[in-house]
């Protein structure tokens, strides 16, 4: 399909919105001769309509919406990290099911650690983020053409925060999925898409610092400081670049977040939504690494609390709101705090940025030397315990950790255990801590359940929807990503 | 007929041949002044010499008429003097014409002493047909569901059509008040597309689908009484004279785009000339719930323990006291969260008028509780028809009704704040306890839906000459809906409170016209040619206020809450389109009739024209031959070939995007990919059938062999979610096919006097399938409510799942799908829609005027999806299906860290089946194994019917009526938990069958008395 032609009709044809027209030339030659029939003629063609409400595709090109449909870009960023992170964190025990199965719920069979092949809503999601925001890309280049004095494309922010957001969305979808595709055309591999991203943040730095947007140049840096450290576990790109793009970012508390509002349930943060209000009290920190740590440690990055149910049962003993499969019965209501209905979630912070400076120098000559006082950084300011370990492979494994908890239910999870592992990065995942802890040996203390554990059999990416396996014709078959990438 | 047909032809020898100055003289034409007098007479049924009332009266050639009086008397002003023909009509009897010689000054008699037609072939219809038409003359099957033959009153329209006609299922979708039926005429023609009937109330096109659900328009779509109320039972049924109905492309080609799933018409009582008929009725009754559930678990803990009663519980899997006290409870649930509603209906009317001016104005209240403990249904209805004979040949009718519908919901379905969800899933539902005390705080929410409806039609005939007849109609069908749906400060689920309200304007104007010309060719051939045109604008207007967050309790407006939202549809539909057709007469036996409609459709696409949609026809009433034997009774041969249309989305053609928020910003996303080409679906049918009545009319058949091809299908095309679009865009890419037989057979088994047994019954079968997807890929055009399958060489909208070959086995579960696999690997387990159905009626006459009489319908074939089921066990609820195995699992819980092997030699061990290890071990359980056989037999009615106007001076006519609806039935034991008849939330309109957390609809027990005086 010619992507440019679809999405750029012939600007010419401008006509009032939702009209439709019946071209009824051929049937009013044949009507000819009988006076009622073409007065009925008449009427049948005069069907007309002017409908409301959705918006004609040649009009997205005014320079006046050029900021909503990049807003749409976001708003479809938002909505594909919201759904992502949920079932994400459930894949990598951030949480545990507690309740509903079906809407606000956790899926049985994330409950029991795999994607289905029919699965689509994540995909369809995370393409549709990443198509919108590549289009409006090529859409404002093709309107500024078309346009008589213009603004200049390569200064124009809303093309800049195009880039930005086609960026992040690449990102997304490299991160969490098996394969990729572009555009109906053929699976890569996942990395490709975190390629792509590098691109779009680069263009993004270059537009963004010619329009004088200095949050987008800096959200822009710490994207492609994102991908590049990926990309660098892959050898697709350098530890020095992924440093030197993070050391862009020097403001610690920089966040650059996607956006949610109460105002609209479709825009409210789904993992916090999904615990209160409703009655869905459809997840829980009990069982969890972070159920003992967060006792141990009260690392706020990491926070819950006991949940509140005035109808339970037992009102001091909360329970989710429905039994589920991975635990039987009524399950511990320990909700997350880190999140309420309308809380953003990080695309990149300042403190991400510190955490891939370490990781760089854990693959650099720097080491552990370097690494550990970076990680200790976030602690200090933290008010927690430093980190006291000397060799590489000890400071990787707490850079893991670290990484687990500072990126928490921010849909990045998956995609740090599938890079270390496929690239047996010191040791692979077998030193991280996501799994299910229970009293297992019955010291009153709680410990990892071998057999549920990210290390088991997850899957660790999502697989190519549904939808996208039957409609192009370019996928003849697809990789499930079990234990592998 | 053949000195009709003289007549005929004289007057075509005046005609101008061309028709377009036919009309420019018909309407300049004014008619003649002459001579007159008067015809009188008495009607009778040959065979009893009873009088027949309400039979037709007509002077041939003009618009003089009258009908008869209860006496079966009837008088004719104002006759032209002259060799004249008098005509008598009435419903069941052969059609008898007289002509003879009209005087002035005096009163001349006509009397008529009719015989039964069983066949009815002189009986008119006008549905499907140009203007009106003679049973006899139509090519295809048209039932005629005549009201007085409906022994039981009917609860609603709904009620009445159930099992009237093959080929016909209307199906109940709940036991929630106000919920409608689905009405299929032929199965699905369209996946999709709505495959309602179009609906016509006295020729006025009106709302035919569904009314909105009452939901928020946020959150869970599902917070409310999760039904949908039907346009159809805003008709009050004793308004109503008769229905027609029309059952395929065959029959509906005149309608054009939108008609392809057939057509319903009612026809509205009439007043007749004479002294003023009044009738009033009341009933009073109850709706009761039979039993669902298990025999363990009967209605599914809807009628729990009563204080120390011991009876089953479903956590503990066994017997054991229950916990429900009525003590204490703010709302008196009596331990019983279903009841017996109390049903009260008045209803009165009057009828009457002179020769010129005919009234009936009608008044009905109903008063129905449901079985849930909030369900009520108020409904007033009140009726006003006048029909005026200006001149003789021009005579006007208006029908106005309006009704309001008060509908109260308690909170169900699929539905985490509504009562049976939790109540079925007992102590792990969403509170996590079964203790009605604290359940019941569900009960405090109001549900409440209101529809104000008003249609109004006028029909003008007008005859300026015995060979030309002009109908012209104009209608307006207005429906008003609040749907009010509060969860007030205080809730349990909403503690600030939570106020939806919505407000909707349905509205259709439609415009119609029907010319025919009649002419002979020669004495034996005639010719009748007609030319008219429709017009339809549909339009909807939906506004939604929403809000939340109360500063205290008090009885809120939505501007008493925090948090707004607003929302605003706006949809306007316009089909228009015109017809010609002719139809040639042989000798008054064979008619062959060809007809060609022309339609626009605001929906279609840029790139599209207008649609033609041609139809032929022939009938032949054999039985008119002289070589037909005598003893073989009467009989019509017919076969008919038409196609018709079903209009595409109001939004599908158009490429755009949705406007939404971002961050308090404006924003786009993408929507529809659009469609330039999109054009109606194109259903074509072909029909062939014999109407028979045979040993002196005890015997009657009407057999019908159809098939429906649906060619440029819209079929859901999936597109690249890569290429950003995610909505599927419909395309004319598909075809489809429904094929299968209708017979009709009824039989006067006795037939005394004071004694008589009719026996009949109908058989309708159903193949369909999907022949071509075209560029579409095998999908599911269920959406997110259940499946409906749509794939080459498979039922349309079937159900797929998984199937379990070794249920009952102790073993593995063997679910490899090895034949009729789809291309997903699942397993079709075939339509939804039935591919049998079997209708029985009896009716025994007694003395007196007694009757009982019985009505049940049998259905087989169609499968169902039991997500209620599905969604409990999927959360390790308790579920009566499977209590053997949470017995053996209580006793014997899978030890942990067994591998898959080890596993499956302890459930071997402790004798779990497979279909109770897939269904009943949670992290087992697929929802897609919940398919099963929808096979079912219900009684529809049993009707006790005993007059007694004898008793009671000065009446004509008391009938006391009692009826039991829908009390006894059977269901196949695939079935275990619910009710076939169960849909989902958009219980009309999905495409899907399936059950979710509802009640079966109720069994209905009424005693009413009418009186006509």
């Amino acid at each position: 399909m010619d992507t440019h032609q679809l999405n750029h009709p012939d600007t010419t044809e401008r006509r009032d919105i939702m009209i439709t027209h019946n071209r009824c030339k051929t049937l009013w030659r044949g009507a000819g001769a009988l006076l009622p029939a073409l007065a009925l003629t008449v009427a049948a063609c005069d069907t007309e309509i002017l409908n409301p409400g959705p918006v004609e595709d040649q009009f997205l090109d005014s320079l006046l919406a050029h900021e909503a449909v990049v807003r749409g870009a976001q708003r479809d960023l938002s909505d594909a990290l919201d759904q992502n992170a949920y079932w994400g964190a459930a894949m990598t025990y951030e949480i545990n099911p507690a309740g509903s199965t079906g809407s606000f719920g956790i899926p049985t069979y994330i409950q029991d650690g795999f994607f289905k092949l029919d699965d689509t809503g994540h995909w369809n999601r995370t393409q549709r983020a990443r198509f919108t925001a590549e289009d409006a890309l090529r859409r404002i280049e093709f309107a500024l053409s078309e346009i008589e004095a213009a603004p200049a494309f390569d200064s124009y922010e809303p093309a800049a925060d195009a880039a930005l957001t086609a960026g992040y969305a690449n990102r997304l979808l490299g991160e969490n999925f098996c394969e990729v595709t572009f555009d109906g055309a053929a699976p890569e591999a996942h990395t490709a898409a975190l390629t792509r991203a590098e691109g779009f943040f680069t263009q993004a730095i270059s537009i963004g610092g010619a329009a004088g947007e200095d949050d987008i140049v800096t959200a822009a840096y710490a994207g492609r400081a994102s991908v590049r450290a990926y990309l660098a576990t892959y050898g697709l790109a350098t530890w020095a670049d992924a440093a030197a793009d993070a050391a862009m970012v020097t403001d610690n508390d920089f966040v650059y977040q996607a956006v949610y509002t109460t105002q609209d349930d479709d825009q409210k943060n789904y993992m916090s939504w999904a615990v209160g209000g409703e009655p869905y009290r459809a997840h829980t920190q009990w069982a969890t690494f972070f159920d003992e740590y967060f006792t141990n440690t009260g690392d706020s990055r990491v926070e819950w609390a006991v949940g509140v149910c005035d109808d339970c049962p037992d009102p001091d003993n909360p329970v989710g709101d429905a039994a589920v499969t991975k635990f039987g019965g009524n399950v511990p209501f320990f909700p997350q705090q880190k999140y309420d209905w309308g809380d953003n979630i990080n695309l990149s912070s300042g403190w991400e940025m510190r955490l891939i400076e370490a990781e760089a120098a854990l693959n650099g000559p720097g080491g552990a030397a370097v690494a550990v006082p970076l990680m200790n950084q976030r602690r200090q300011d933290l008010g927690l315990s430093d980190i006291l370990v000397g060799s590489d492979a000890a400071a990787y494994t707490a850079l893991k950790q670290e990484r687990q908890l500072e990126l928490w239910l921010e849909a990045r999870r998956m995609g740090d255990v599938r890079r270390w592992e496929d690239n047996n990065i010191s040791g692979g995942i077998s030193d991280i801590t996501d799994g299910i802890y229970m009293d297992l040996d019955g010291d009153g203390d709680k410990e990892i359940d071998p057999a549920l554990t990210t290390i088991g059999t997850n899957h660790r990416a999502y697989p190519i929807g549904e939808d996208e396996r039957l409609t192009n014709e370019s996928i003849t078959s697809q990789r499930t990503c079990v234990g592998t990438s | 007929m053949r000195q009709i047909g003289m007549i005929l032809r004289s007057a075509v020898g005046r005609a101008p041949t061309v028709f377009a100055l036919a009309v420019g003289l018909a309407l300049s034409a004014a008619p003649a002044l002459a001579q007159t007098g008067t015809v009188e007479g008495r009607v009778t049924a040959a065979a009893t010499g009873d009088p027949i009332a309400g039979a037709q009266v007509i002077m041939v050639g003009t618009n003089i008429g009258a009908r008869t009086d209860a006496d079966g008397r009837y008088v004719l002003l104002n006759v032209a003097t002259g060799g004249q023909q008098v005509r008598a009509a009435a419903i069941g009897y052969a059609m008898m014409t007289v002509q003879f010689n009209v005087q002035a000054g005096i009163v001349n008699t006509a009397d008529f002493q009719l015989n039964t037609s069983v066949l009815r072939l002189d009986e008119v219809v006008v549905t499907g047909t140009a203007g009106q038409a003679r049973k006899r003359e139509v090519g295809n099957t048209i039932s005629s569901i005549n009201l007085a033959d409906v022994p039981d009153p009917p609860a609603n329209l709904d009620q009445m059509l159930q099992a009237r006609a093959a080929g016909m299922q209307v199906m109940q979708t709940s036991g929630m008040a106000g919920s409608g039926a689905s009405i299929r005429l032929r199965g699905a023609v369209s996946v999709n597309q709505s495959n309602q009937p179009l609906i016509y109330i006295d020729g006025v096109r009106v709302r035919s689908e569904g009314y909105r659900r009452n939901r928020p328009p946020v959150g869970f779509r599902g917070r409310g009484g999760n039904v949908e109320a039907s346009p159809l039972n805003d008709i009050n049924p004793d308004d109503i004279e008769r229905v027609e109905v029309i059952k395929g492309s065959a029959a509906s080609t005149l309608y054009g785009t939108e008609a392809s799933a057939g057509v319903i018409q009612i026809f509205t009582k009439k007043g007749r000339a004479g002294a003023a008929r009044w009738s009033f009725e009341t009933g009073q009754g109850f709706a009761t719930e039979r039993s669902f559930g298990t025999d363990e678990n009967p209605f599914m803990n809807m009628k729990p323990c009563t204080e120390g009663t011991s009876c089953w519980d479903q956590w503990t899997q066994s017997k054991t006291v229950g916990l429900c006290s009525d003590e204490g409870l703010a709302i008196d649930i009596h331990c019983s969260w279903l009841r017996n509603g109390h049903r009260q209906k008045y209803a009165g009317s009057v009828g009457g008028g002179s020769d010129e001016f005919q009234y009936f104005v009608s008044g009905g209240w109903e008063d129905n509780d449901g079985v849930m403990l909030l369900d009520n249904e108020k409904k007033v209805a009140t009726r006003a028809n006048f029909s005026f004979d200006l001149v003789n040949n021009l005579r006007v009718d208006w029908n106005t009704s309006y009704t309001n519908n008060r509908i109260a919901n308690t909170a169900a379905g699929n539905n985490a704040h509504g009562v049976t969800l939790n109540v079925f899933r007992a102590e792990r539902n969403y509170f996590g306890d079964s203790d009605p005390n604290n359940l019941r705080q569900l009960l405090n929410q109001e549900i409440t839906t209101e529809i104000d409806r008003l249609i109004t039609g006028t029909t003008i005939n007008y005859t300026p000459w015995t060979w030309f007849t002009n109908r012209f109609t104009i209608g307006y069908d207005l429906a008003q809906q609040e749907n009010r749906n509060l969860r007030p400060f205080g809730f349990v689920r909403a503690p600030r409170g939570i106020l939806s309200d919505e407000q909707i304007k349905y509205t259709t104007l439609t415009t119609d016209y029907a010319g025919s010309i009649n002419f002979s060719l020669s004495d034996a051939i005639s010719s009748t040619f007609s030319v008219g045109g429709q017009g339809a604008v549909s339009q909807l207007v939906r506004t939604t206020a929403y809000s939340q967050d109360f500063p205290g309790p008090s009885e809120p407006t939505v501007s008493g809450g925090s948090t707004f939202i607003a929302r605003e549809d706006r949809e306007r539909v316009v089909n228009a389109g015109f017809f010609f057709q002719n139809m040639f007469s042989l000798n008054d036996k064979l008619f062959v009739t060809g007809g060609l409609r022309v339609d626009g459709n605001s929906t279609f696409g840029k790139g599209l024209g207008l649609q033609l949609y041609p139809k032929a026809q022939v009938s032949y009433v054999i039985s008119d031959e002289a070589f037909f034997p005598e003893g073989l009774g009467e009989m019509k041969l017919r076969g008919a070939l038409g196609l018709s249309g079903r209009a595409p989305g109001t939004f599908d053609a158009i490429r755009q995007w949705d406007p939404i928020p971002y961050d308090g910003d404006p924003a786009f996303r993408p929507d529809n990919v659009g469609n330039d080409d999109i054009g109606p679906e194109r259903t074509r049918e072909i029909e062939v059938g014999v109407d028979w009545a045979f040993l002196n009319d005890r015997i009657s058949t009407e057999f019908t062999w159809f098939e429906q091809k649906t060619t440029d299908a819209l079929f859901d095309v999936s597109q690249v979610p890569s290429l950003g679009f995610l909505n599927a865009q419909a395309a004319n890419v598909g075809a489809i096919r429904n094929r299968g037989i209708e017979l009709n057979l009824n039989a006067a088994v006795i037939d005394q006097p004071d004694f008589g047994l009719d026996l009949g019954g109908n058989v309708y079968t159903n193949n369909s399938m999907v022949l071509s997807l075209g560029d579409a890929v095998p999908f599911d055009a269920g959406g997110d409510e259940g499946d409906a399958w749509v794939e080459e060489g498979f039922p349309v909208l079937a159900g797929v799942g998984i199937l379990i070959r070794n249920p009952d086995v102790i073993d593995e579960p063997d679910t490899a799908c090895t034949v009729d696999c789809n291309a997903l690997g699942e397993f079709v387990f075939g339509p939804q829609e039935p591919t049998f159905v079997l209708g029985l009626n009896a009716s025994l006459r007694l003395p007196k005027g007694i009757t009982i009489s019985a009505r049940g319908e049998y259905q087989r074939g169609a499968y169902i999806e039991d997500q209620a089921s599905g969604n409990a066990l999927s959360r390790s609820v308790r579920w009566p299906t499977c209590a053997n195995a949470h017995g053996i699992l209580d006793g014997n819980p899978v030890p942990s860290g067994l591998n898959e092997a080890e596993t499956t030699a302890f459930l071997n061990g402790v004798g779990m089946t497979a279909w109770e290890r897939h269904a009943c071990i949670p992290a087992n359980h697929d929802f897609e194994i919940h398919w099963y056989k929808q096979d079912f037999f219900k009684l529809r009615d049993l009707t006790l019917r005993i007059p007694f106007g004898w008793a009671i001076p000065q009446l004509q006519q008391a009938t006391l009526t009692i009826t039991a609806q829908n009390y006894f039935r059977w269901i196949n034991d695939n079935l275990r938990v619910f009710d076939p008849e169960m849909k989902s939330r958009n219980s009309l309109s999905d495409q899907n069958r399936s059950i979710s957390e509802h009640i079966p609809p109720p069994a209905i027990i009424t005693a009413s008395v009418r009186v006509n005086f």
